[in-house]
């Protein structure tokens, strides 16, 4: 540890380091004014003591009042009255000036005492204590001087002896407190980089506790998902045996009901499914590659056309459209935006899909517009919940997992997917894929907030 | 019958649930091969001991074991030409080394149709009853 036990430290730094403040209250600074007037009152009369003494007795007076005034003036500055320290010290030189140049005597004990008064003072005012350190040495100079000044006034010894040690102490506490502050400072700087590192590591831990949680909750509810569908298989695989063998025993009416049932069991095994591939999306590793997302689309939409040949869908894909992502969970996206676009577009005339890339807000983003049922905007925020249709199931079948599944694939890739459409008027989907998406001039993005510095005194 | 089971496809299905053994035994004859139920892997390794098969249908998660590992085990004890497919609830998501040991993997079929499916894929021409 340092020079001193950690309480006298703190103790120390407060009496000699920390500002007493500043006279912004006029009612302290009036009491202030007040003080500043009887300290040069008192100023003078040491000075006229000294004089009494010098030229009347051709001696010294007793030192306690130089003492005594030093206390007081110190206590002064402590308290915060800054202008009564300057005025004691503007009036201290005079009374110095005259005393050396009118009597030809050095400066009397009290006058000498008074020196490293003004080296406390100012190291207080400027709260420096390389300045109170500094001038106190500058006092013990000056009070030597006055020891060895030649001629028959020269003080004796044990005359300054008091002044001398008084002022050395100052000299030293001077010193040991820019020790103490430079250690104080280094120790402040240790503790905000070892609380940030502490920080650092917390949220590192929360994190991994987080992403456990997650993996956890993920394989719980994919574990679920799949458990599921084996009992769902023998209620489609003994509805199949109950329409193959007891078909006719069931009259139409039966065979009918158990229609109802095999499609319901379709239907549950197809949201299982979607919610099998839900969970998988961020189950799976990310592995970015460059891809050519109209290479993708192109697949997606040939299947969607293999599925339902009838349709008749204009589709408008661009040459190229380089995009640096996940191939499996690009499909994903793709998938479930054209699908649904697909989908949606099934009631309109001369149904049309696109796929494109955009600048917005000056960001890249891809879109995949379609001309179809589109949607209010006032319940956008439901579209990517899983489960949360706005449409009716008999209208569009689905299992409302689609777009829950593609949000979450796009999120991995910490990009963004929102939408815009209107009742009617078709919908559009954008989407990026986190990296290199901001482009033009638009460089605010890049710029981070500077580290904060750590304050200095 | 000999000269008969020697054109049949053998199968072997090794599942826990006692309901989708039923139901695979009856889609099973009801396509006109020899099918083998059993319920976990002392089961299974009986019959692999004592009868050869063309195809083995294996859950994945059987009761205190795992699909991969028991086939794992017991490929050696069996004929070399049998194939070996893991089924399961749902084949989304599933994790490639969980797959390890198997010659493929298919959802567990339910209907005869889908019975029908798998067996053309997986037994050797000629083995399935048309």
């Amino acid at each position: 540890m340092g020079p001193f036990p950690s309480d006298l430290n703190r103790r120390l730094s407060r009496l000699f380091l920390e500002p007493s403040g500043r006279l912004d209250d006029p009612a302290r600074r009036s009491t202030a004014t007040l003080f500043a007037g009887c300290l040069l009152a008192l100023v003078l009369l040491f000075g006229a003591y000294d004089l009494y003494w010098m030229l009347v007795q051709d001696g010294y007076g007793p030192p306690w009042p130089g003492y005594l005034m030093m206390t007081l003036a110190y206590a002064l500055v402590r308290a915060g009255y800054f202008y009564p320290s300057v005025l004691l010290t503007l009036g201290m030189l005079p009374t110095v000036a005259f005393t050396l140049v009118v009597t030809g005597h050095s400066p009397a004990p009290t006058m000498t005492l008074t020196l490293p008064v003004l080296g406390a003072l100012l190291g207080t005012l400027l709260v420096d204590a390389w300045t109170t350190a500094a001038l106190s040495l500058l006092a013990v100079a000056l009070i030597a001087t006055t020891a060895l000044w030649p001629g028959p006034h020269r003080l004796p010894w044990q005359a300054i002896s008091g002044p001398l040690l008084v002022n050395l102490l100052g000299g030293a506490i001077g010193v040991l407190s820019i020790v103490h502050r430079t250690r104080l400072e280094r120790e402040g700087r240790r503790a905000l980089e070892s609380s940030a590192a502490e920080l650092e590591q917390r949220v590192r831990a929360r994190t991994i506790e987080l992403d456990s949680t997650i993996s956890e909750l993920e394989s719980f509810s994919y574990s679920v998902s799949h458990d599921l569908r084996a009992p769902l298989r023998a209620i489609e695989g003994f509805a199949a045996v109950l329409a193959e063998d007891h078909g006719d025993a069931l009259g139409p009416g039966g065979r009918e009901t158990l229609g109802v049932i095999r499609k319901s069991g379709a239907r549950m095994s197809a949201m299982i499914d979607s919610l099998l591939d839900l969970s998988s999306v961020t189950r799976s590793p990310l592995v970015r590659d460059s891809l050519d997302l109209v290479t993708l689309a192109s697949e997606v939409i040939r299947e969607l056309r293999a599925a339902e040949p009838e349709r008749d869908v204009h589709v408008v894909l661009p040459p190229t459209l380089p995009a640096s992502g996940d191939a499996a969970l690009l499909r994903t996206i793709l998938q479930n935006l054209l699908g649904n676009a697909w989908k949606f577009t099934a009631g309109v005339q001369g149904p049309s899909i696109e796929l494109a890339g955009v600048v917005r807000h000056g960001r890249r983003y891809f879109v995949v517009r379609d001309n179809g049922a589109g949607f209010d905007m006032a319940k956008a925020e439901h579209l990517f919940r899983p489960f949360e249709r706005l449409h009716d199931a008999a209208d569009f079948p689905g299992t409302g997992i689609g777009l829950a599944t593609a949000a979450r694939a796009v999120h991995r890739h910490g990009g963004d997917l929102f939408a815009e459409a209107r009742v009617g008027a078709g919908a559009e989907f954008y989407f990026d894929l986190g990296q290199e998406s901001a482009c033009g001039d638009d460089h605010s993005r890049s710029i981070l907030p500077l580290p904060a510095r750590p304050p200095r005194r | 019958m000999v000269g008969e089971s020697k054109s049949k496809g053998r199968v072997l299905v090794v599942d826990d649930d006692p309901i989708l053994r039923q139901l695979f035994k009856r889609n099973l004859e009801k396509l006109g091969v020899e099918a083998v139920v059993v319920a976990d892997g002392a089961g299974a390794q009986d019959a692999v001991q004592t009868e050869s098969f063309d195809l083995v249908l294996m859950d994945q998660h059987l009761t205190g074991e795992r699909g991969t590992e028991l086939t794992a085990r017991l490929r050696g004890e069996a004929s070399s030409s049998a194939k070996w497919v893991c089924i399961s609830g749902s084949i989304r998501g599933h994790q490639a080394e969980s797959l390890a040991n198997f010659d493929g993997s298919a959802e567990k079929p339910a209907t005869v149709e889908e019975m029908r499916r798998l067996l053309r894929e997986w037994l050797p021409d000629g083995t399935l009853p048309e």
